[in-house]
């Protein structure tokens, strides 16, 4: 399983931004939570709990300004982005 | 070879879970919503499910709840909420086990053996009693356990209860004056650490005066405050 993670891990990530990048801010709930597990999965931990954070406070703060949502979005795309490099 | 249903709306997730399982040997199904699971299981019996919590709708509860109905398929949700109203709920549901991502695939494919070991030993159980016609019955006022069938019944209707809660019954009937620790049963539903065991009886024990006091029987189980639960005295 191991080796299985370490060859998909990347595409599993890139998958994931691009389900973040693609998202309206109706969507970002669900694809938050989905990508969150996912990640955990394939070995990227920070990565998933930050995913499951913002999940978690999407689904707490309904009536978020949009921009707000944007911020904290873009803010996770630059960990999972930085994550490639790591 | 068993075969197993994974429910999870991301291939990514199903990948991982398939690819673990089958690096066991399991035969492996796969499908992205609860409509398709409920189909796939009218259609067919799979041996275990592993079922998503957070999926479209009907989401996950939903799901194990219908499939609950119809059948005692061991049921494990895997899910990316971990909070303890998320493992009580999914027990309430009817699940077996609660497991939470990230999980490796080792631990999955031992939790699945667990749950299957439960199954072939109810069917190993059905099978002895049909040959040796032995009985083994545990009754307590209009409870009656029929151990080799593993059959509960009310004033003798059947009910239908899960591989756990069936386990925690007998366990309790069995020894009707024992006051059990929350230690001592849990290995009686699946639990393997403390953690959020004792909401996890809670659940349980919920669960079977539920389905026995609607059945028509007495209040069954009676938790022992800072202990754990025993039997209700006899009316």
């Amino acid at each position: 399983m191991e080796e299985f993670v370490r060859q998909r891990r990347a595409d599993v990530l890139s998958r994931a931004i691009g389900s973040l990048e693609n998202s309206s801010p109706g969507e970002l709930q669900a694809i938050t939570h989905r990508i969150a597990g996912a990640l955990s999965l394939y070995s990227f931990a920070e990565e998933g709990n930050q995913a499951r954070a913002f999940s978690g406070w999407l689904a707490e703060n309904q009536l978020a300004d949009d921009s707000e949502i944007t911020r904290r979005r873009d803010e996770l795309l630059r960990l999972l982005k930085d994550a490639f490099i790591v | 070879m068993s075969t197993i249903l994974i429910v999870d709306d991301y291939a990514d997730s199903r990948l991982f879970v398939r690819t673990s399982l089958e690096s066991e040997g399991y035969k492996v199904v796969e499908v992205s919503d609860g409509n398709m699971a409920l189909s796939f299981c009218d259609a067919s019996d799979p041996d275990l499910i592993i079922l998503d919590l957070m999926l479209g709708q009907p989401d996950g509860l939903e799901v194990c709840r219908q499939i609950r109905q119809k059948s005692s398929v061991p049921i494990i949700m895997l899910t990316s909420r971990s909070t303890e109203i998320d493992e009580a709920m999914s027990l309430a549901a009817g699940a077996d086990d609660f497991l939470s991502k990230p999980v490796s695939g080792r631990i999955l494919s031992l939790r699945v053996a667990s749950q299957l070991r439960h199954t072939a030993y109810e069917s190993a159980d059905k099978e002895s009693g049909s040959k040796h016609n032995e009985t083994n019955i545990l009754s307590w006022g209009s409870i009656e356990i029929d151990v080799k069938a593993r059959e509960v019944r009310i004033d003798s209707k059947v009910i239908a209860l899960t591989i756990t809660e069936f386990e925690f019954l007998k366990v309790l009937v069995g020894s009707p004056k024992q006051v059990f620790t929350r230690e001592q049963l849990a290995p009686v539903i699946g639990a393997s650490s403390s953690f959020g065991l004792e909401h996890a009886l809670d659940t349980h024990a919920s669960r079977l005066r539920l389905k026995i006091r609607r059945a028509g029987g007495p209040d069954v189980v009676v938790s022992v405050r800072g202990v754990g639960y025993r039997l209700s005295a006899p009316k």
